[in-house]
């Protein structure tokens, strides 16, 4: 993975040991990206290396009247994650990531395993908030 | 002795709550009641438009913490005291997101080690004076870019009842959410003023629940008669609310308050349409724990 091809001007994917997290419909890596980060049902863990996924739920967040994504974001924050992609994520939830130093990555429309494949070759753009 | 309190709402917004409010106070006041109206409807009061009224202005503060000192490692005892979720462990430390701060103060009281700091965040301010027929005009305004709009309501009928009143109206923002509920609650009525039209009906038949879960005594203003057809009164009777006073969908009313003048001055059938409110409520607060007001 040493080689992947970061776009000009983008910082490196991630800094190893990587744990990307990822918003997603279901449990397996052929579920589909969530449109939406707090209450995203699950965020898979997935380590880009191997491709092993751990799943969290994020049933505790999403259920919540305000703070889901901040939630979410500290939920992550715990776990270590070095990375997140996500199709978008809100002003709140973008600030507490900047303080947990997550960066975010955008896909939409695509499978966790398509996103992180993509993000693996450089080919997610990172954004504060989509 | 405590004032009369009396609530104008709406679920939908443009029915006359501030219509009804304005003139109903003026009225009250020309009685020779001491009369206070206090505008909650802090996102964007309005009633002072229609009085001529030099307000003094004070700020509406929240205490926002901050983490000033060291805290001892691994404690989270201020994020797990926050049930708003405005302090979160990020990076191994408190981090405290003010915009989601409702300023309880909690996590300040559960510090052990005294890092954090409370700090008075301005969110809105109350405007307070006196109009010239005697009636005192409270109005609470939010700041913009803030959300924390109960805060200021709660202010502003701290200053609505800080001086003696008679009667205290309070004109709430529209809708059925936390804004309106921290206007109304704990009041002695709710005049709920509606328009015969399916939204109007609609919103009303939120706000009716409302003074349920509330416990509030309500009754309703239908304005704007004939701009539809819908059978207010019909709704009324269903549900047990008595339907205090009519007012015509007229275009001279229409006039009269684009211009920012109150009916009662400035339309012919104004002054005995709110006479006729005032004596109707009286009715009904006679047989209510808050009595009539003398």
């Amino acid at each position: 993975m040493s080689g992947a091809a970061s776009g000009p001007g983008l910082p490196p994917p991630w800094t190893a040991p990587a744990l990307v997290a990822v918003c997603a419909d279901g449990r397996d890596l052929s579920d589909r990206v969530h449109a939406r980060f707090g209450r995203a049902g699950f965020f898979q863990l997935v380590d880009p290396e191997t491709m092993a996924v751990t799943l969290i739920s994020n049933d505790e967040n999403r259920a919540v009247a305000q703070g889901a994504g901040t939630g979410a974001v500290e939920l992550l924050a715990e776990r270590g994650v070095t990375a997140l992609i996500a199709t978008r994520v809100g002003p709140k939830a973008a600030e507490a990531l900047r303080y947990a130093a997550i960066p975010v990555y955008a896909a939409a429309d695509v499978t966790v395993g398509e996103a992180v494949a993509a993000f693996c070759r450089g080919g997610l753009a990172r954004v504060d908030e989509v | 002795m405590t004032p009369v309190t009396v609530a104008v709402a709406s679920g939908k917004g443009g029915t006359g709550k501030t219509l009804v409010a304005t003139n109903l106070a003026a009225h009250v006041a020309r009685t020779g009641l001491r009369v206070t109206l206090a505008d909650c409807d802090v996102e964007a009061p309005n009633a002072h438009l229609f009085f001529d009224v030099r307000a003094a202005v004070a700020p509406v503060e929240m205490p926002v913490p901050e983490i000033v000192g060291a805290c001892p490692a691994r404690c989270t005892a201020c994020r797990d005291a926050c049930r708003f979720g405005a302090i979160r462990i990020l990076g191994g430390r408190p981090v405290v997101l003010p915009d989601l701060c409702h300023g309880c103060g909690a996590c300040t009281q559960v510090c052990p080690s005294g890092a954090l700091h409370e700090r008075q965040v301005a969110v809105g301010s109350v405007g307070v004076g006196r109009a010239p027929d005697g009636m005192r005009l409270v109005t609470g305004q939010l700041h913009v870019g803030q959300s924390k709009a109960p805060a200021v309501i709660r202010a502003t009928r701290e200053h609505a009842l800080s001086e003696v009143s008679d009667v205290v109206l309070l004109d709430a923002a529209p809708g059925a959410a936390c804004t309106a509920v921290a206007a109304v609650h704990g009041t002695d009525f709710l005049l709920l003023v509606t328009e015969p039209t399916p939204f109007g009906l609609h919103d009303l038949t939120a706000m009716v629940d409302l003074a349920g879960e509330l416990r509030l005594r309500a009754g309703v203003v239908l304005n704007r008669v004939g701009t539809g057809e819908v059978d207010i009164g019909a709704y009324c009777r269903t549900a047990g609310v008595p339907l205090l006073a009519s007012l015509p969908f007229d275009r001279d009313v229409a006039a009269c308050y684009a211009d920012g003048r109150l009916l009662i001055d400035g339309h012919p059938a104004g002054d005995r349409w709110f006479a006729d409110l005032w004596s109707t409520l009286c009715d009904h607060l006679a047989t209510s724990s808050a009595g009539v007001p003398a």
